[in-house]
């Protein structure tokens, strides 16, 4: 009886699908979209009762399920979208219905092709196979991901940069990104393998901010590439940091436009920073005025966020926001509540490091036959400053 | 006779001990379901035990495999398009897969990849197997035997620590880890099995260079080998040079200089690391971002007492390697025998799985 029927797919999606409309009936194939807590599947009504029941005692292994009813992604010939494995997922009867439930949800956008073999059923049948088009409508569009800004901000670098943190306006793609990166020199010439290059790429848990570190191997002396091609970067020449607009953001699209920062290279800083050196503009008590830190350096802006901090004269730390300015010499920091009248403390990680990776405890590379640096033992170091005036009640 | 008859005796003996003294690791994992945030290095300890590093989570699980049959396909392993395969298993394009690391288990000898589902930063991550016969497949990871250990790891809204690399020696996981932030070494030492109470040490290693210039240099990959009857770490730093560092000094609090036994010139970046015998001596098989295989023989690796003179003019110092031709674009690899390898190499968009002879 089945086997004389004419199969037809219709294409009742609720989604929007492409592929030909078929009018026919018995079998349909479609998308249901994704409601709260319960992911898209493709369904396939017009099984007859028997095949649902067969279906439903069933016992069978994914394989056998994949033959029945399988789903393939993207785009290409009819061959070789059919040579593709299947999707993950999983196989059951509801409501009279074949549903496929991928493993992982639908991709937006992106082409599903169902394919249904009737003679695969448990009770087969002569009709032809028959493959089915679906997608899930494409995400709506958003502005496109930019390079916001690049730190360090100065322009003057040390011979012995180590590192730049890159920070996008939106999450980005990961993987391989070392190819839209490029340091130039004045004439626009490629630098060869001016930086560490890691699978493990080095980003914050959000995806917009990546650091990228000069090969170390090009800064520290004595070692065999810098012996061999000289340091990435040299005193007093001109350089561009080139981040390429096809360097897609995390939903596909590519940056707004490439980014460049120019600047010039000075002499290698190879002193450790001082906290003895460094500025304190104590605010007035009873307001919420800043905190001004400044320094005779620009120092790491990730770090500067981090290992440093104020406490208050019973020693607690006291909660605010840091900015940082002048191309990272200025350290503000605003508390949450209006200061009080009493003896406070700046708080420093002996971790924290200038441009050149030099911290407040070693340099980055410590000449052992010239013991001139000094190294701190401690894990940090602290200085005074009195608020005056109210109490701020 | 006698001395084969001794040798098989040894070898007996040597089975025992390590069966014992390996005995109960996956006794020491509880059932349950492991709440695995990103999925990145792997290595394999005893009993088919895998670890998985978790960057996000700031973790690492030791996960039964229960996979602990030796295969008896004798054919190398060899699934062309791995990539796209994959992508096509989780419904996405090969663009939007990323694979982070390949293991192959010592005892089945099946692979073991973990790859992010997308390009972003909450892109989920699935382990997949990939058996002998090239049959690819997930594995779940729900209501299995398992165990965490967090990880000393400060993680702030912006900070972040990549582990580069893992390994198993005795009873012990060597985790190598880079912040995102600090440039600082990260070795920490793992006891096997987890304890809450001991979540590892971190240990500071430096590097020198020419007895002159010291730094405190993260090392990027390694992997354990016996140096005259002493447990050793062969370490890749960050900027280039492969050291010796003994195991038995990678003990809490101490600082340990690693001793430079090759430089590897420059544009190196060292992958991964197989260690085999071929002919009587003991070879290192490196995998290099642009400098293909690197085949460095290890005799006289106990004598070297460090490069201490600058190398000009292109040259090498220490070990001596030679570049293997022919192979080129490796992303992973693993050993599978001791006289095969499997790699993961680049042509074009399609990543192929491939079994090479180690050279």
């Amino acid at each position: 009886m089945l086997s004389r029927c004419t199969l037809l797919l219709t294409t009742a999606f609720l989604a929007f699908s492409s592929g030909p409309t078929r009018a026919d009936h018995e079998y349909s194939i479609r998308l249901l979209l994704p409601r709260p807590g319960q992911p898209a599947v493709i369904e396939v009504q017009g099984l007859d009762a028997r095949n649902q029941e067969a279906l439903k005692r069933s016992n069978w292994s994914n394989e056998k399920w994949q033959a029945l009813l399988s789903v393939k992604v993207g785009t290409g010939s009819a061959a070789q979208i059919a040579a593709r494995p299947c999707l993950l997922g999983t196989y059951r009867i509801h409501n009279d219905r074949l549903q496929f439930t991928p493993r992982f949800p639908f991709e937006p956008g992106l082409p599903y092709h169902a394919s249904l073999d009737p003679a695969r059923l448990p009770i087969p049948t002569n009709d032809p196979p028959r493959t089915q088009r679906v997608a899930l409508p494409p995400p709506p569009p958003r502005p496109q991901a930019f390079v916001e800004r690049i730190y360090p901000t100065r322009n003057q670098l040390p011979e012995n940069q180590l590192k730049f943190y890159i920070h996008f306006s939106a999450p980005m793609a990961q993987g391989r990104v070392y190819r839209y990166i490029q340091l130039l020199d004045a004439k626009g010439k490629a630098i060869a393998w001016p930086f560490l290059e890691l699978d493990e790429e080095l980003w914050n848990p959000d995806g917009t901010r990546f650091t990228l570190f000069i090969d170390p191997g090009r800064i520290k002396r004595g070692l065999k590439p810098r012996e061999d091609l000289g340091p990435a970067l040299e005193e007093g020449k001109k350089y561009t940091l080139v981040i390429d607009a096809r360097w897609n953001d995390a939903e596909g699209r590519p940056l707004r436009e490439t980014y460049r920062k120019t600047f010039t290279v000075v002499a290698p800083d190879e002193a450790c920073p001082s906290l003895e050196k460094w500025q304190i503009t104590a605010p007035p008590g009873g307001t919420r005025r800043a905190l001004e830190v400044t320094f005779p350096e620009p120092l790491d802006s990730a770090l500067l966020q981090r290992l440093v901090w104020v406490v208050d004269p019973r020693g607690e730390k006291v909660p605010g926001t840091i900015a940082l300015e002048r191309e990272e010499t200025v350290w503000r920091f605003t508390p949450e509540k209006a200061w009080t009248a009493g003896e406070y403390r700046l708080l420093v990680d002996t971790r924290l490091e200038d441009l050149a990776g030099n911290s407040l405890a070693k340099p980055f590379e410590v000449d052992v036959l010239r013991k001139i640096e000094r190294t701190i033992k401690q894990e940090t170091v602290a200085r005074s400053f009195r608020v005056t005036g109210t109490s701020g009640r | 006779m006698m001395s084969r008859n001794r040798c098989l005796v040894a070898l007996a003996l040597a089975l025992v001990l390590t069966a014992t003294a390996s005995a109960g690791l996956t006794d020491s994992l509880k059932q349950g379901t492991p709440e695995i945030k990103s999925m990145g290095a792997l290595a394999f300890g005893p009993e088919g035990v895998l670890f998985v590093a978790d960057t996000r989570g700031g973790a690492i699980f030791a996960l039964a495999t229960d996979d602990t049959t030796a295969s008896e396909v004798k054919e190398g392993l060899k699934v062309a398009s791995l990539n796209e395969k994959i992508a096509s298993l989780l419904g996405i394009e090969s663009k939007q897969l990323k694979i982070n690391d390949l293991a192959i288990n010592p005892i089945s000898t099946n692979a073991y990849l973990t790859v992010s589902r997308g390009t972003g930063a909450d892109a989920p991550s699935v382990l997949v197997k990939v058996d002998r016969k090239g049959k690819i497949s997930e594995v779940a990871l729900k209501d299995v035997k398992f165990a965490r250990v967090a990880i000393n790891n400060v993680t702030t809204k912006n900070r972040q620590e990549a582990i580069t690399s893992m390994a198993y020696l005795n009873g012990k996981l060597f985790v190598a880890g880079l912040s995102n932030e600090e440039f600082a070494s990260n070795l920490r030492v793992i006891p096997v099995p987890f304890k809450d109470s001991d979540k590892g040490t971190g240990i500071k290693i430096y590097h020198g260079a020419h007895g002159r210039f010291e730094t405190a240099s993260p090392v990027r990959t390694f992997i354990p080998y016996d140096i005259k009857g002493e447990a050793h770490l062969l370490a890749a730093y960050t900027c280039t040079p492969l050291v010796k560092l003994p195991v038995s000094k990678l003990a809490p609090g101490q600082q340990i200089t690693g001793t430079t036994v090759a430089e590897l010139g420059n544009g190196n970046r060292p992958l991964d690391m197989v260690m085999y015998q071929k002919n009587g001596k003991d070879y290192l098989l490196l995998s290099n971002s642009r400098r293909g295989l690197m085949k460095i023989d290890m005799t006289g690796v106990d004598k070297i007492e460090g490069i201490t003179d600058p190398i000009r003019g292109g040259k090498t110092a220490g070990l001596k390697y030679e570049t293997i031709k022919g192979i080129e674009g490796i992303e992973q690899m693993a050993k599978l025998d001791n006289a095969r390898a499997v790699v993961l190499s680049r042509s074009k968009d399609a990543l192929n799985l491939e079994t090479i002879d180690l050279p």
